[in-house]
């Protein structure tokens, strides 16, 4: 039987801060992968989804959430935003960190792969550009949800889409014709 | 292996003769060339390979009590609302309530000091009338 979130999000609400980790537990998995795509590796997806959690429970204490839409909408979109602020933070070319994720116990070598390849094909966009693209085409949220989500308008976040798959196939076709 | 004991048939001496057999480093080269190429190839629809390989994502359990010792550093927000219930009012309401009791003791104690020295004055003052009179 599922839980309820947004009578979880009321009694975090009312001071209940124990309550906060029903919310973590329920949600982590979809917001790591979430953050994990938007950032290409797991230290910086870590660092984006603590920050955004600790986010989202001042913003509950605060009364920001008002309960019409679900709670996972809400949390997806303060990810986003927290991904888009590391993303707009880090320096054009700038390597992969050195340090070790702390909390990836649970993911596979060839997931990790897959996510360095992610990385390597998304890098080359704009933050927004990307972050619709991940929203979109990876975790099939729906371009309405996506522009709640960016805080933009429905045909923002097609032209977003658009513009990155076709810098996407742009970056393909040189890399095909460096290889010839 | 064969597994009959004359292990000097025909097979056999091609067997031994192919074991040392290794790849040429440029058959190395030529493979990761390929394997490189084939990571490169980022088509848009590769993007639902790299999706589908990524949908496990998951963090370790340790996660969610990191997250948690960092929500508890937090500590619970001030609220919104009025300034009656802001925080430092509530904190300082009994310093407050001590306060004003002092205060009101102090001016219990000036009115009836006052009102002594006033009556024992008026009366000074009337004592001289009356003798008068």
């Amino acid at each position: 039987m599922g839980v309820d979130l947004r009578l979880v999000a009321a009694r975090v609400a009312d001071g209940d801060t124990a309550a906060f980790r029903q919310i973590v537990d329920h949600t982590r998995a979809p917001l790591y992968r979430l953050a994990a795509r938007l950032m290409g590796n797991l230290l910086d997806a870590e660092d984006v989804l603590q920050d955004a959690y600790v986010n989202a429970y001042r913003g509950l204490v605060q009364g920001q959430y008002d309960g019409r839409s679900k709670l996972e909408t809400w949390l997806y979109r303060i990810v986003t935003n927290a991904g888009l602020d590391a993303l707009r933070k880090r320096r054009p070319g700038a390597p992969p960190p050195a340090q070790e994720p702390r909390f990836d116990g649970l993911v596979q070598a060839e997931t990790r792969v897959a996510l360095h390849e992610l990385e390597s094909m998304l890098c080359q966009l704009v933050p927004q550009d990307r972050a619709a693209l991940v929203l979109v085409a990876l975790e099939g949220v729906n371009v309405k949800d996506a522009a709640h989500m960016l805080g933009c308008s429905e045909g923002a976040v097609e032209q977003r889409v658009v513009r990155a798959r076709a810098a996407l196939r742009a970056g393909q076709k040189e890399r095909e014709a460096a290889h010839a | 292996m064969p597994d009959h004991q004359d292990r000097n048939s025909p097979l056999d001496e091609l067997a031994r003769a192919t074991d040392d057999l290794r790849p040429a480093n440029a058959v190395v080269d030529a493979v990761m060339e390929r394997v490189t190429a084939s990571a490169a190839s980022s088509s848009p629809e590769s993007l639902q390979t790299l999706a589908a390989l990524t949908d496990e994502l998951c963090p370790a359990d340790g996660f969610a009590d990191e997250v948690m010792r960092r929500v508890h550093a937090v500590g619970a927000p001030r609220q919104a609302g009025g300034w009656f219930s802001a925080e430092g009012m509530v904190r300082s309401g009994r310093a407050a309530l001590l306060v004003a009791a002092a205060v009101a003791a102090g001016f219990l104690v000036y009115g009836s000091y006052a009102e002594r020295l006033l009556y024992g004055e008026s009366m000074a003052s009337v004592a001289p009338v009356e003798a008068s009179e």
